[in-house]
């Protein structure tokens, strides 16, 4: 009798064991996935803000000392072409924590109606393509007085 | 030996109780990571669809420009909505003038339908 009771016990123990070992695996794996939805999450929240911002200051820029100057504030460039510009997002990278780097394009050419060119400026994160974002800027209007 | 099952069995319910409290615990980290970042999609989905409206009227102020320097419109004001979206269009008005042509107003307008509340108190009036 008390040999039965010991088996049965022993085997509840290691069936508890077991029910612990896969709870804390599946555990794990649910968290590891929760904390990588929430940086792509926190990743392409930021990505968009920085495009819409980075476009805004293109936009703003009436010369190309401007929009140098205006883009320093995102992070450092590293090219000296105004119509492919690429830098490194040093807010964004701060703010993120992550170990990759995130880096940003802004590309600039002519399109086929006159007075209109095509500006594209992405965000990406080690060479990987986070967000994109793409609109027309017409070159030929007179800002002055006008309101946005 | 009675007391041993009892033990027993008391671990198992305890134990259950926890696995299940850290379940419930870990499906509402997870879904509530899935609801952010579904609405960060909807939010870069919706920037990337304003920024095609603004592209349009960008295109149009240009076309308009053509047609200015060909003279096939006449100086004034020229107002001219764009987007498809049902909740809000973007409104562009320009100035054409023989020798330029200068956007005066560019803005968003949201689209508000009446909410069949037309008799809310609005406050004193003088």
């Amino acid at each position: 009798m008390q040999k039965k009771s010991n088996i049965c016990g022993s085997f509840a123990g290691i069936l508890m064991a077991v029910i612990a070992v896969i709870t804390a695996v599946l555990l794990v794996r649910v968290h590891a996935s929760a904390v990588t939805m929430s940086r792509t999450a926190e990743a392409l929240n930021m990505a968009v803000n920085t495009c819409r911002s980075i476009l805004a200051a293109d936009m703003a820029s009436t010369s190309a000392d401007a929009l140098k100057e205006n883009l320093q504030a995102f992070g450092s460039i590293e090219t000296t072409d105004v119509n492919q510009i690429s830098f490194t997002l040093n807010d964004m990278n701060a703010k993120i924590q992550g170990e990759q780097i995130y880096t940003a394009w802004l590309t600039r050419e002519p399109s086929e109606e006159e007075n209109l060119e095509k500006i594209t400026v992405t965000v990406l994160c080690e060479g990987k393509e986070v967000y994109s974002l793409e609109t027309m800027q017409y070159t030929g209007a007179q800002t002055e007085g006008g309101e946005e | 030996m009675k007391r041993e099952g009892v033990k027993s069995l008391t671990m198992m319910i305890l134990l259950a109780v926890i696995v299940l409290c850290l379940l419930v615990l870990s499906v509402l980290t997870l879904s509530t990571a899935a609801a952010d970042l579904r609405l960060s999609e909807k939010y870069a989905a919706q920037v990337q669809s304003d920024q095609h409206v603004e592209a349009q009227a960008q295109s149009w102020l240009a076309q308009l420009d053509e047609k200015r320097r060909d003279g096939e419109i006449e100086p004034g004001a020229y107002t001219m909505h764009f987007g498809e979206a049902a909740s809000k269009y973007l409104e562009v008005t320009v100035d054409v003038k023989e020798n330029a042509i200068t956007p005066i107003a560019w803005q968003w307008v949201a689209v508000t339908e009446s909410s069949g509340m037309d008799n809310l108190w609005r406050g004193t009036q003088s």
